[in-house]
């Protein structure tokens, strides 16, 4: 029997958006009330165009069942581009959807239980699960029932409707994978042995994040019972929603007030915060654990057979992953950008109903979805039948999975074209089979087309994020560089900067850095790891550190003058002259 | 009666003289099967008659009469349908249907005892007299005139990204699709009428569908608002095509890279 799906809508949302945006048509309530209203049930404005509007769809944990992705194929098609897209935070986002037609999406999604609440605005989140939680090789147990019961604990909560900024929780499946340290609540499952017995409980993290100033999630204490998961949240919230500054917009995520009060100071507090929670809590107030459907399997012992088809092989070596339940795989469709057709949602669905023991899919933080659970002996077939629908690209576990925020397809912030440089970028990794290469597999490349981080560039072993250079008057797209970054677990490090790169030779620069590195590099040394060395100080002749390594791509990233080639002058899918134009966010409601 | 035609209901009309049944879809697809007794007029030949003389001559030809009750179907969820019962309507007929699903689901309706036939129907030359319904047609002074005026409202039911690329001046977007239904051909009235409502859009408004250029999926779209109990629609025929050719003013949403998000 599969699980009964989450319900998380509420239908009458939907009707109370219809008044509330007729109220605001007849003037009666202000635009500002508007705004803080529509914010609230996920909906942000395009950009310059007020009429239109981004529709995100909250997936806690990524987990999304076929009929969900055949209503999202047809609010696609009938009121919105024919693509939805994937986005780093496990949304399903629907663009340039008119808003006098939000009523009706909404009541589409609360048909299939989806909501948009709390998608935007000074609220909690969606809040995301490593999508390999469940079938980790490495994870002491499943975080998902949790990471959905936190959901559903915060969804709607009046703790969450008025917060001094956004807030966001991330579950991880292990020590090596997922986010955790980069949220502002960070969580690793963990098993903690005790008289003989084990118990579950999480490493808690508390004050990261990415935007114009990043910061990595400090660890509360080593390890808290899973009893004390909500209570510690609660806590943390609390703190965060008494203490937050609701004045400077620019500067009050949760991670800003817990480093300027310094984070032994701000644990002490949540330590004594969570004291209160638990002596004053209801007893109603409970963590509710909702469980996904498992499996029920039985293992393959299958001989493996030798398929000779060079193109699934390459594949299977870079979008198939083994899970812990013997027998059975993970696999990535990696998306380009995280776009995907109404066509392709539709033939998703049927593939996982057809593929997948546990009949959902996952949405992943690279942009992506996941079907999991699928037999040994059904890969070749899911290959071809996901290939015929263009969702077989292979790269996914590489460094040609590029990731790239919205950027200037749709984002009022945005200031170069993200998202089209990250197709782009991959494109040309896969034409040059650069997946394939052992010591790229473990690097990756995200790109934001501001300083904000929704790309997540500072996570990046080569990100980037975009802005403009004038060049003798004359403005060009441009990328600042960072190299080194990651988030990997309980391991996180930010990218340092490196330098400016015209927006058009950022794909040369990749490859110059590429380059580098394989005529340089020590016998199996990865790239994330070479360039680790190289920001320690440790680099190989001639490109010992950052300094030394810019000398050699400067050549690579210089900008000719607009009369000897105007094309540095138009950023990607441009046909225009470059302006940098942007205009107010409205992520700080 | 409805001008839409239900499976059931057409079981009863199947056979009958003074009924013709006229399958919209390409000649080749007619040639491999489709349902007993019904004509092939391909929405091709209908799009290619560019006046009401042209019109009469191509439906009387396939042997449709002023009196008959015309059922149009296609496979492509009313867009070729949709298009040849507005020219006969167009040209003055009376009795013109819509069947209320596609030929593909159709056949596999359980209604539908009758097998598909490959046999091309023989039929006589119809009479048909021209009596345009001009309340109709948009042309392109009407557009123009209800720019000025406006005094209704221009529906563009092109895809989103060819819409924020360019369209007709005041025009608003609603992509065919947003009135397709699942099995049956339309989206519930209700759900229609609460679509143009939140719009700003009154059930007397004059209405003008537009679309890319062969009056197709602004034709069904015309259906669609017909259904919701919209009176005054018109479909602008010639649709966006021709305004382009004319080289007349467009609005455009500007500094966006729509197209990137595209994954088409």
């Amino acid at each position: 029997m599969l699980a009964n799906p989450v319900n998380w809508s509420l239908e009458e949302e939907a009707n109370r958006f219809e008044e509330m945006l007729n109220l605001y048509k007849q003037n009666k309530i202000s635009e500002d009330e508007f705004r803080r209203f529509r914010l609230q049930h996920g909906t942000y404005s395009s950009r310059f165009q007020t009429k239109f509007n981004m529709v995100r769809v909250k997936i806690p944990s990524g987990e999304v069942n076929p009929e969900q992705l055949e209503k999202i194929a047809e609010i696609c098609e009938a009121f919105s581009i024919g693509s939805a897209h994937v986005s780093t935070r496990e949304n399903f986002q629907i663009h340039w959807v008119y808003l006098d037609d939000v009523p009706e999406v909404l009541r589409e999604l609360s048909k299939v239980g989806l909501t948009t609440r709390e998608a935007c605005g000074n609220t909690i989140r969606n809040v995301t699960a490593s999508p390999l939680a469940g079938v980790c090789l490495f994870e002491p147990f499943d975080v998902t029932p949790y990471a959905k019961g936190i959901a559903k604990f915060f969804l709607r909560n009046p703790l969450n409707q008025n917060l001094p900024r956004k807030f966001k929780i991330n579950f991880s499946c292990c020590d090596k994978h997922g986010f955790a340290r980069i949220g502002d609540i960070g969580l690793i499952p963990k098993l903690k042995e005790e008289n003989g017995k084990k118990e579950k409980g999480f490493q808690i993290f508390f004050g990261g994040g990415l935007g114009p100033a990043s910061f990595i999630g400090e660890p509360l204490e080593d390890f808290t019972l899973e009893t004390d998961l909500l209570p510690s949240c609660i806590a943390i919230v609390r703190l965060f929603d008494r203490l937050g500054d609701r004045e400077k917009m620019h500067r009050n995520r949760m991670r800003y007030l817990v480093h300027d009060l310094s984070p032994e100071k701000f644990r002490e507090m949540i330590i004594k915060e969570r004291r209160i929670v638990k002596a004053t809590l209801p007893p109603s107030a409970k963590l509710e654990l909702i469980e996904s459907y498992y499996p029920d399997f039985k293992e393959e012992q299958k001989e493996s057979e030798v398929i000779e088809d060079e193109d699934y092989q390459r594949w299977f070596l870079t979008n198939v992953l083994p899970q812990r339940q013997k027998g059975f795989y993970t696999v990535d469709t990696n998306l380009p950008a995280g776009d995907i057709s109404a066509e392709q949602l539709r033939a998703l669905a049927e593939i996982c109903r057809k593929y997948s023991l546990e009949r959902i899919v996952r949405l992943t933080p690279t942009q992506s979805i996941l079907l999991r659970w699928i037999k040994e002996s059904d890969l070749y077939e899911l290959y071809r039948e996901l290939s015929k629908h263009g969702l077989g690209n292979p790269g996914a576990n590489s460094i040609a999975k590029c990731v790239g925020c919205s950027g200037t397809t749709s984002c009022n912030l945005a200031i170069t074209n993200s998202h089209r440089l990250a197709k782009e970028i991959q494109a040309k990794l896969l034409a040059l089979k650069l997946d394939l290469d052992e010591g790229l597999k473990t690097a990756s490349i995200k790109i934001s087309g501001c300083p904000n981080s929704c790309g997540q560039h500072e996570i990046a072993t080569i990100g980037f994020y975009g802005g403009a250079s004038r060049v003798n008057g004359a403005l060009a797209p441009t990328y600042q560089m960072l190299l080194g970054g990651e988030a990997h677990g309980n391991k996180a490090s930010l990218g340092v900067m490196l330098m400016r790169v015209p927006a058009r030779r950022v794909i040369d620069v990749v490859l110059k850095v590429i380059e580098l590195y394989k005529e340089s590099k020590r016998d199996r040394e990865r790239l994330d790891e070479w360039i680790s060395r190289v920001i320690k100080n440790e680099g190989p002749e001639g490109i010992r550190n950052p300094d030394e390594l810019r000398v050699k791509l400067e050549s690579t990233a210089t900008i000719p003058t607009i009369d000897k080639n105007p094309l540095f002058y138009v950023d990607w899918g441009g046909e225009e002259k470059f302006r940098a134009k942007t205009a107010r966010g409205e992520c700080a409601a | 009666m409805s001008f839409l035609i239900s499976p059931e209901e057409l079981k009863g009309l199947i056979g009958k003289d003074d009924v013709k049944l006229v399958d919209a879809r390409r000649r080749e697809d007619y040639l491999q099967g489709h349902i007993n007794q019904a004509i092939s007029i391909p929405i091709h030949d209908v799009i290619r008659a560019l006046d009401a003389e042209s019109l009469r001559k191509l439906f009387s030809s396939k042997g449709i009469s002023q009196e008959d009750t015309v059922v149009v179907y296609d496979d492509e969820k009313g867009v070729y349908a949709g298009r040849v019962a507005w020219s006969l309507e167009y040209i003055g007929h009376k009795k013109v249907k819509l069947l209320d699903l596609s030929y593909s689901d159709l056949i596999k309706h359980e209604y539908y005892n009758n097998k598909i036939s490959k046999e091309e129907e023989k039929f006589k030359e119809g009479k048909l007299d021209i009596n345009l319904n001009e309340s109709i047609l948009a042309n392109l002074e009407f557009v123009k005139g209800l720019i000025e005026s406006r005094d209704g409202f221009i529906i563009d039911v092109r895809e989103r990204l060819n819409y924020l690329e360019a369209h007709i001046p005041t025009a608003q977007t609603m992509p065919w699709k947003v009135f397709i239904g699942d099995k049956k051909l339309f989206k519930d009235a209700d759900r229609i009428k609460r679509l143009l409502f939140n719009r700003g859009i009154m059930q007397d408004s004059n209405i003008v569908t537009y679309c890319g250029g062969a009056g197709t999926l602004s034709g069904i779209s015309f259906y669609a608002l017909r259904l919701a109990g919209f009176s005054k629609v018109r479909l602008y025929v010639r649709s966006f095509l021709e305004w382009k050719e004319l080289n007349l003013p467009v609005e455009v949403v500007k500094d966006a890279n729509y197209w990137d998000l595209s994954a088409y």
